[in-house]
């Protein structure tokens, strides 16, 4: 595990042209192997978020630090798993080949990158699904792809920008499981934007609440020792109502 | 519908639509009663089947498809290749945009004088016109295709550890292919209707060769079986193409496109 990354978000203000701030005076420490979940209403900045720490865009004051190193583009060593799975696989591969796809650059030997593919779509349960294109997969499935094309690069940090937001609750539940299962067995960083409260506390140990925009900014850190196992687990509701109240006074200023 | 309805559906109703221009066509030349301006549909069939019996159809389609195959198989890289370069590269648009325009309305056959004037009454002068013609229709399709590439793609392949260069080759390209596809198969439409342009000056064998031969010698069967052959043709070849798309690269048909 000592091998990830932390992830320092230092300072980090971010406006588009001369459009208002989005996020203004980011400041988080993210250390490595942690499960956090990014919360807020729509329009606070989340996606922005996001997309400033995979290095699609560029924060326009602060730093984003990759142990000390300087995020300056996107990379490998954080990889997007996206909402829309529909456009985020490559329709002309194969399951098995879009989770190849950024493989081939890391590992030359061809059996040994084949092996891998498999393994990681074993975690995935796609191992019967290896040679099917994405048009033959329901939504559950193309996500579970995107998410075994992204593990299987071995990033510091795996950014999910609300990956489960376009599934259907029943399949949602099982791939949250099947995420956390995951992420114990590999134990690198996850950082899960979502707007489902109840999502962000059965899924990660730690919840960062974005008031709402412009100038968004983080109104509530809240980690949790033991993650729910399920929303009748002592605790829940009031941590519920905790993060629900942060996020209504955030409205309201 | 179930499948072998439908194939029955589409034989059926193949059969009728053929047998209707056939029965017209006979009133119509019974009517006007002069073979010599308009042959009835047996006599056409009589000439036909005799000009294949002696080989001499087969040479005609065989040097007109071959004249489409040699500049489609020059025509179609190029322009899939330029297509996707302005496409992807703002400055290869903007200094090659002008001429693409231009050349978008000027016809192969406004050419024609000047390809004779160029590389003479020559097969290199048919092929340059046909290579022309697709290479243009293919580059314009590429590049509305590579506009089109989804931006989630491009941001995944990003993610993925994907440079600007590799991105071209291993993200667009392929995600273009449907789109060159599509534009190869307007390509060998409108190859087909330059041959016939191409084939009637100074050409000594085609289907548009056969057109303008049969209208010196009065031989109208001569000129129809030409006609009807470049239709046929045209049609035959855009069926295969799309059956060859879909059954022997199916991963390149649009069908897979579809996603959810």
């Amino acid at each position: 595990m000592a091998e990830w990354k932390n992830l320092v978000i230092k300072d980090v203000t971010k406006r588009f042209d001369s459009g208002p701030c989005i996020l203004s005076g980011i400041d988080i420490r993210i250390s490595r192997g942690s499960f956090v979940c990014v919360l807020g209403p729509s329009g606070s900045g989340k996606s922005t978020l996001a997309d400033l720490i995979a290095g699609f865009v560029k924060p326009s004051t602060g730093d984003i630090l990759l142990d000390h190193e300087k995020v300056t583009g996107p990379g490998p060593d954080r990889v997007v798993i996206f909402q829309d799975f529909s456009n985020a696989l490559f329709p002309w591969l194969t399951v098995a080949e879009n989770v190849e796809f950024g493989l081939k650059k890391i590992i030359g030997d061809k059996a040994a990158r084949r092996r891998k593919v498999l393994d990681t779509l074993g975690m995935v349960k796609l191992s019967d699904h290896i040679d099917k294109f994405p048009s033959e997969l329901s939504g559950g499935m193309k996500q579970r792809t995107q998410i075994a094309r992204g593990i299987v690069m071995n990033p510091d940090i795996l950014l999910m920008d609300e990956p489960f937001g376009a599934l259907d609750a029943i399949t949602r539940r099982h791939l949250q499981d099947e995420l956390v299962k995951i992420w114990e067995e590999l134990g690198q960083t996850i950082i899960f934007i979502t707007h489902d409260i109840g999502e962000a506390l059965l899924i990660s140990n730690r919840v960062l609440v974005l008031s709402s925009g412009p100038n968004a900014e983080i109104v509530e850190d809240f980690k949790q020792e033991h993650r729910f196992e399920d929303p009748s687990d002592k605790g829940f509701s009031a941590a519920y109502r905790r993060i629900e109240n942060s996020i209504e006074s955030s409205l309201k200023t | 519908m179930t499948a072998p309805k439908k194939i029955i559906y589409r034989v059926v109703s193949g059969a009728i639509s053929v047998a209707v221009f056939v029965v017209i066509w006979s009133i119509a030349s019974t009517l006007f009663n002069t073979p010599i301006l308009l042959p009835s549909p047996t006599d056409v069939f009589h000439s036909a089947m005799s000009m294949l019996y002696e080989g001499e159809l087969l040479i005609h389609i065989g040097s007109s498809v071959k004249r489409l195959i040699v500049g489609m198989a020059v025509g179609v890289p190029v322009g899939a290749l330029i297509g996707c370069a302005m496409g992807w590269f703002p400055t290869v648009n903007a200094l090659l945009d002008p001429y693409v325009r231009m050349a978008n309305s000027i016809p192969a056959i406004a050419l024609i004088p000047f390809s004779l004037l160029w590389f003479g009454v020559s097969e290199f002068s048919r092929y340059a016109l046909i290579f022309y013609t697709v290479s243009l229709c293919v580059l314009l399709s590429a590049r509305a295709g590579v506009r089109s590439v989804s931006e989630i793609q491009i941001k995944a392949a990003q993610s993925l550890g994907l440079g600007e260069k590799e991105m071209f080759v291993r993200v667009v390209i392929p995600a273009v292919f449907p789109s060159i596809l599509s534009g190869v198969r307007t390509g060998i439409g409108l190859g087909v209707m330059v041959i016939v342009a191409a084939e009637m000056v100074g050409a000594s064998d085609g289907l548009g060769y056969l057109i303008m031969e049969g209208r010196s010698h009065f031989a109208v069967d001569r000129m129809i079986i030409g006609i009807l052959g470049l239709g046929l043709l045209s049609l035959f070849l855009d069926r295969s193409f799309t059956y060859i798309v879909e059954h022997v690269m199916p991963r390149w048909s649009t069908k897979r496109r579809v996603g959810n």
